[in-house]
């Protein structure tokens, strides 16, 4: 198997264990079936807290780079303290689209630096339906009010987040479809970069 | 019953966690966080981690107005009527009535964009301002400080309804907003009709909601500025019976927190290094 690696290890702002962290990652890889002779590495930004979501799923030179904020693992009712659910639902959610960099029809995607909201949205809505069938909890409506505010509110936009959801498998040309389909490949590209976040400045 | 209730006696149900508001304000991730860039300050739809931010302030904005109807809720029951005029407990059980509306409202909304009752902690510093034994003081610290940021996070919301184009916050946050401007102006007027022979009082209760206003302005989650996610909105503050003067007072104010705050930053990079 290649190998996995977590930073920071230790965390020093949030009550993580890089341990816990790491156990979770090689377990959900394997559940999803990721290729054992990739090499993965997670970063978690600790410094950023909930409710300052943001993950990034990308290949960089045949490695899978995995990069998250802290907020996506604290859990939401207690500062600072790890939450394992939200932990697995947010690594399988990066391992999904990773896996779908590597081998799953998205390969000609976009970093997830360059993707436009709305395609990011779109991926979004596909991930958590196939998380739903992996049997994590994910909440339906909080991620359609996700896709709405970068699809629109409207008949048409739910109609295609419902399909996205149920879908099972698609591909990136397919995401692109809908983008145009609800209009939200027309709007602006955002001034700000993708990866803001991760970037810590403009 | 008791009278003056303790903000740590609020009643709650298993579904609520309480945020101690020290956890808050000694968060190490704080010093970190100054130094970055995490979008714009206001609720914009390019915003990173727009939808949870919106999500999480909707949570705040729903125990807020619990914690609204607890304290005019107290105000009917904790003075006699020579310290309480019986119009004034009138008024306050009308708010009642409003707050319990605007609950109804959020917990919908909050379903609406997604999430659940006590998904979030709570934090109850708002109710701290409605603790005070004087029922000018609480006047003052509820319907004119705790209200008048209801003003200013409904009128914001509403922007943000209205940027997304989302018909259902947009409309609810109008209704709301509507309330609390009579909220405020009930509070505006009461706090004039009961210190009409007593000047002296009047000073104090409004020192006292300048005191509650700095605490609201959050260290610069309020103001006038692009680097403040919450606006403070005049037009309505003043429909509400606040003059031009105090609204440029709770300018300088929501200023003064803001610096206070990257004071704070900056002496805790100091001693880091």
């Amino acid at each position: 198997m290649g190998s996995l690696t977590v930073t920071p290890d230790p965390f020093d702002l949030v009550a993580f264990d890089a341990g816990v962290v790491r156990a979770l990652l090689e377990e959900l890889a394997g559940t999803l079936g990721m290729p054992t002779d990739v090499d993965i590495a997670l970063t978690i930004d600790e410094a950023v807290p909930h409710p300052i979501l943001g993950t990034m799923a990308d290949i960089v030179d045949g490695k899978i780079d995995l990069w998250c904020t802290g907020g996506c693992f604290e859990a939401r009712d207690r500062t600072r303290a790890f939450s394992e659910r939200h932990a697995r639902v947010e690594i399988s959610g990066m391992l999904l689209r990773a896996r779908d960099r590597l081998s799953g029809g998205f390969e000609d995607a976009p970093s997830d630096a360059d993707l436009h909201p709305g395609e990011r949205a779109a991926w979004d809505a596909y991930t958590a339906g196939r998380l739903v069938d992996l049997g994590h909890r994910v909440h339906h409506q909080k991620r359609i009010y996700d896709f709405r505010l970068q699809h629109g509110f409207t008949d048409a936009g739910d109609a295609a987040f419902e399909r996205l959801w149920t879908i099972g498998s698609t591909t990136w040309p397919a995401i692109q479809e809908v983008c145009v389909a609800t209009g939200a490949a027309g709007r602006p590209k955002p001034k700000l970069p993708g990866d803001l976040l991760r970037r810590g400045r403009h | 019953m008791k009278r003056h209730l303790p903000e740590s006696e609020l009643a709650r149900d298993e579904r609520f966690r309480r945020n101690k508001i020290e956890d808050q304000i000694f968060d190490p991730r704080n010093v970190a966080l100054a130094d970055r860039d995490l979008g714009p300050a206001q609720m914009s739809v390019d915003r990173p981690a727009v939808a949870e931010r919106s999500r999480s302030l909707m949570h705040g904005i729903f125990v807020g107005e619990i914690q609204a109807l607890e304290g005019a809720g107290r105000t009917c029951f904790d003075f006699d009527e020579t310290e309480a005029p019986f119009a004034l407990k009138l008024d306050m059980a009308r708010q009642c009535w409003d707050e319990s509306r605007h609950v109804e409202i959020s917990c919908k909304l909050a379903e609406h964009m997604g999430s659940d009752i006590g998904e979030y902690g709570e934090s109850t510093f708002l109710y701290a301002a409605a603790c005070n034994p004087d029922p000018v003081m609480r006047l003052c610290g509820v319907n004119r400080a705790l209200e008048g940021l209801a003003i200013d996070v409904f009128s914001s919301m509403k922007a943000f309804g209205e940027s997304t184009q989302d018909p259902v916050l947009t409309f609810c946050e109008d209704w709301m907003l509507a309330d609390e401007v009579t909220h405020v102006k009930m509070g505006s007027d009461w706090l004039r009709r009961l210190t009409e022979h007593d000047l002296d009082r009047r000073e104090r209760a409004l020192d006292f909601q300048r005191t509650v206003d700095k605490v609201f302005s959050l260290g610069g989650f309020r103001g006038e500025s692009e680097e403040n996610p919450i606006q403070i909105t005049r037009r309505f503050r003043e429909l509400a019976g606040f003059s031009n003067e105090e609204c440029d007072e709770l300018a300088q104010i929501a200023e003064q927190a803001a610096a206070d705050a990257r004071q704070m930053v900056a002496l805790a990079h100091a001693s880091q290094s």
